[in-house]
């Protein structure tokens, strides 16, 4: 006589079936915590990692920023600033320092047109002064306003004088601040 | 109507008590902690119920892990057989098979068939001798019926043999649905089918035999005080003359020429068994013995009349004494009566009986570590018994066992073979036919015999109702791993419970953990953009056209000792606007130069007009002012062009004879391009 099994089903379900599923439940749940833990801990690690990446960038570009920084901010006040009356201050201030003939003059001065197909501030001047003094003068100016650039420039002697006159024409290279 | 072999058919109740045991559908069984289970049927309780029940049994029986409780009872290792063949109670005798042991068993007495409790002291006097100090304790009780014996021949309807398996369920379960008489149940006897597997197709090709039911409270006591003192006692109740007759080829060495029959002499019957020429059995017939005679006068026509039907001409008589000595007379009688036949008689304790025996396979596990059914065939090794039993020396002793003492107890070899002087039947259930070495253990009939286990049939096995209650190996054996998985589950779980601890640990431990970026990227990119700035910046402020440094030109061009006075010096920058470069637009650079010369110096003008001389003078005023755009060497693209064009002014005749008076008159347009990779380029970004 072969007897049935009556018992099986209650010993598969609760025996076997349940310590199954509690234990994925648990395991679900362990690794759901922790993996929701260590979710924020892999972004930060990810992060830290790239900072400390990062950071080991910095002193040879902060050293490197370090000696530009000084430049850049002159620069960057000279082109941003307003040309021609940076230009023009700039002008007397060397006149004032290389006179030493005590003829130097700036006979004119007014903004202009920069030179076709530059896209920079224009201001054309006029000086009267020796050979010396004048260089001396835009040697200084230059020295100060890198963003210089001549468009034109006329040295012919003064009419009836000694003195040569130096006509300008002026680009300012300029900047958006 | 069966013919019974007793006319006490005594049904005894289902339920009896036992001692503090209830056995009813819902029984109450006491475990080695003595605590009281209550069982009750799975079918009746809830799904948890039933659940809680059988951990229960898993928890206070041995059910999960002694093999014993699931094995056929000619498989435990210590066996009793028992033989019942009269009202002067039974012999037993007790088989060990571990040790190789058979030993002198307990008398079960009428008495304690009528009052089963009176078993209990034999069976724990077996307990204390044989089980005690085993790791799966277990009987297996063999009960050998032989004081009744009934056949009843199949319907007409259901003479068909390839039906058998359909026959042998229905007989258990509905005996008069397919036997001749209607009118027979299987409440008050319990009926089997046995097949003539050697008749011919127009011969009966089975017959059903029947025992009463009396004997089956004795086997549930057994298993019942198994299941009280957790020890797997396994029953099997089968009939002696099956038995018998399956132990006919230990006797018939080698097959008659002709037909035969067996004559099976039991106190209170005769079971004739009808062979044909090939050695097949054909028929089994039952005479009872009445009225006080020791068998019955009607065993030569019976022989007779049904040797003819079988058509079995002149049949050899093999008389068997099951009783002892063989009835007086009998012989006599049937060489009277069958003259054409040949009587003799054959004697089970006849020294021709070669008992080999063999260790049961029975336990082998299968793949799921659950005990296959017994096989008859696991009885297969083969020896021979080299000397005659010897008689034990050892002076007969009291056992532990009530109403037992022990003339004998002896090796297997000389115990089976001291056995089969005792009982023929024996050697059914301890070595199969095909061992004897018989020319007819071979034939058809005596291997479907074997194969199928006609003879060892269990007659009363435990009620449906009984093995309902209780869980299967498999169910134990799933109760015992589920307590593997839980512990792997819950090991899984601590593994898993620890690593991810582990991990979360070794996080909090890292510099990472509740890290707030810096964002060095924000300072990088600061400094980069200050960086590309810068770059940008420089570029775009780079010395394209200085005024004090093209003065310095004109110095160069026109050293105060060259004598070149000049008129005007102009520069000029322009853009070429139409180039295609969309990063870079070209610069040119132009100087416009008028002026006049002397004679001497007209040379040094035509110098000056080549493009070595030019580039020369540049290249030095790049030297001493460090403008890059005059810096020629550095990029060959800004090497400047000069055109100097010379005449002589128009008061030059008037001048001839003056010196160093400039007679000339000159210009000097030089001019250059910023271009290509030129970085000094005017760049459109």
């Amino acid at each position: 006589m072969k007897a049935q099994k009556f018992y099986i089903k209650g010993i598969v379900a609760i025996s076997i079936a349940v310590p199954i599923i509690l234990t994925l439940v648990i395991c679900a749940i362990i690794n759901g915590v922790s993996s929701s833990m260590l979710k924020d801990f892999a972004t930060s690690k990810e992060e830290y990692a790239s900072d400390q990446s990062l950071n080991a960038q910095i002193p040879p570009i902060k050293a490197k920023h370090k000696t530009i920084e000084p430049e850049l901010k002159a620069w960057e006040k000279i082109t941003t600033a307003e040309s021609y009356i940076l230009v023009n201050n700039t002008i007397r201030k060397a006149v004032e320092n290389h006179d030493h003939s005590k003829t130097m003059q700036i006979t004119s001065g007014q903004r202009g047109t920069a030179t076709k197909g530059i896209t920079a501030a224009g201001s054309a001047f006029a000086l009267e002064g020796t050979f010396t003094e004048l260089q001396n003068v835009m040697l200084e100016t230059e020295s100060k306003l890198p963003n210089l650039m001549v468009g034109s420039m006329n040295i012919t002697p003064q009419r009836g004088g000694k003195l040569l006159e130096l006509k300008l024409n002026l680009n300012s290279w300029e900047t958006k601040k | 109507m069966p013919s019974a072999a007793s006319n006490k058919l005594q049904i005894l109740p289902q339920r009896f008590s036992s001692g503090g045991i209830f056995l009813s559908k819902d029984t109450t069984i006491l475990p080695h902690t003595c605590t009281p289970m209550d069982l009750h049927s799975p079918t009746d309780l809830s799904f948890l119920k039933s659940y809680k029940q059988a951990k229960q049994l898993a928890k206070n029986t041995s059910r999960c892990t002694n093999p014993y409780w699931y094995s056929d009872a000619l498989a435990v290792n210590v066996q009793l057989h028992i033989f019942v063949g009269s009202d002067t109670g039974a012999i037993s005798y007790i088989r060990n098979i571990e040790t190789n042991e058979w030993a002198k068993g307990p008398n079960i007495s009428p008495e304690m068939e009528e009052d089963t409790t009176l078993l209990i002291p034999v069976l724990e006097g077996i307990q204390s001798e044989y089980l005690t100090d085993t790791k799966n304790p277990g009987l297996g009780v063999i009960l050998y019926i032989a004081d009744e014996f009934s056949t009843c021949e199949l319907g007409p309807d259901h003479q068909n043999p390839g039906a058998i398996d359909e026959l042998r369920k229905l007989i258990k379960e509905n005996p008069g649905s397919i036997l001749e008489d209607q009118t027979v149940s299987n409440e008050s006897h319990a009926w089997r089918l046995f097949p003539y597997p050697g008749a011919n197709p127009d011969q009966n090709f089975a017959t059903a035999v029947a025992f009463t039911r009396r004997h089956e409270a004795l086997m549930k006591q057994f298993r019942d005080w198994g299941n009280d003192n957790n020890i797997p006692v396994r029953t099997r109740s089968i009939s002696a003359p099956l038995c018998a007759i399956a132990a006919l080829p230990w006797l018939l060495k080698e097959k008659p020429d002709k037909g035969f029959v067996t004559v099976y002499h039991y106190p209170r019957f005769t079971v004739l068994g009808f062979f044909n020429d090939a050695g097949n059995l054909v028929l089994i017939r039952t005479l009872q013995h009445h009225g006080g005679l020791p068998f019955s006068p009607q065993t030569a026509s019976a022989i007779m009349s049904a040797a003819a039907s079988m058509e079995i001409e002149n049949p050899n008589i093999y008389i068997i004494p099951m009783a002892g000595a063989s009835p007086m007379g009998m012989s006599d009688s049937l060489s009277s009566m069958l003259a054409g036949s040949e009587v003799s008689t054959l004697s089970p304790t006849s020294s021709a009986l070669h008992i080999p025996t063999a260790p049961s396979a029975a336990n082998t596990k299968s793949d799921l570590d659950v005990t296959r059914p017994w096989k008859w065939s696991d009885l297969t090794a083969q020896s021979e018994l080299t000397s005659a039993p010897a008689a034990d020396d050892t002076p007969e002793e009291e056992t532990v066992i009530p109403g037992v003492t022990r003339p004998w107890k002896l090796s297997e070899m000389e115990a089976v073979a001291m056995l089969s002087q005792v009982r023929l039947e024996v050697v059914s259930t301890t070595t199969p036919p095909s061992a004897s070495g018989s020319d007819i253990a071979t034939n058809h009939t005596f291997t479907t015999l074997v194969e199928e286990m006609w003879p060892l049939q269990d007659f009363l096995p435990a009620s449906e109702q009984e093995l309902t209650l209780y869980p299967q190996q498999i169910e134990m054996k799933l109760i015992l791993w589920s307590k593997y998985l839980k512990m792997a589950a819950a090991a899984i779980a601590l593994i898993i419970l620890a690593l991810g601890a582990i991990k979360v640990l070794k996080a909090t431990q890292d510099p990472a953990w509740n890290y707030t970026t810096s964002n060095p990227s924000f300072i990088i990119g600061k400094f980069n953009r200050d960086i590309k700035k810068h770059q940008s910046l420089d570029k775009k402020l780079s010395d394209r056209a200085r005024a004090w440094s093209n003065m310095e030109l004109i110095n160069r061009l026109f050293p105060d000792d060259s004598q070149i006075r000049i008129k005007s010096s102009k520069f000029s920058t322009s853009v070429d606007t139409k180039s295609k470069s969309k990063t870079a637009k070209p610069l040119k650079r132009t100087w416009n130069f008028s002026g006049s010369a002397t004679a001497s110096s007209r040379e040094y003008l035509d110098k000056l007009n080549t493009i070595d001389e030019i580039t020369s003078v540049f290249q030095k005023n790049y030297e001493g002012t460090h403008d890059e755009s005059f810096n020629i060497a550095a990029y060959r693209s800004r090497i400047p062009k000069a055109d100097v064009r010379l005449k002589l002014s128009k008061n030059a005749r008037s001048m001839r004879n003056q010196k160093d008076a400039h007679i000339y008159e000159f210009t000097m347009t030089i001019t250059q391009t910023l271009a290509d990779k030129d970085p000094l380029t005017i760049s459109t970004k």
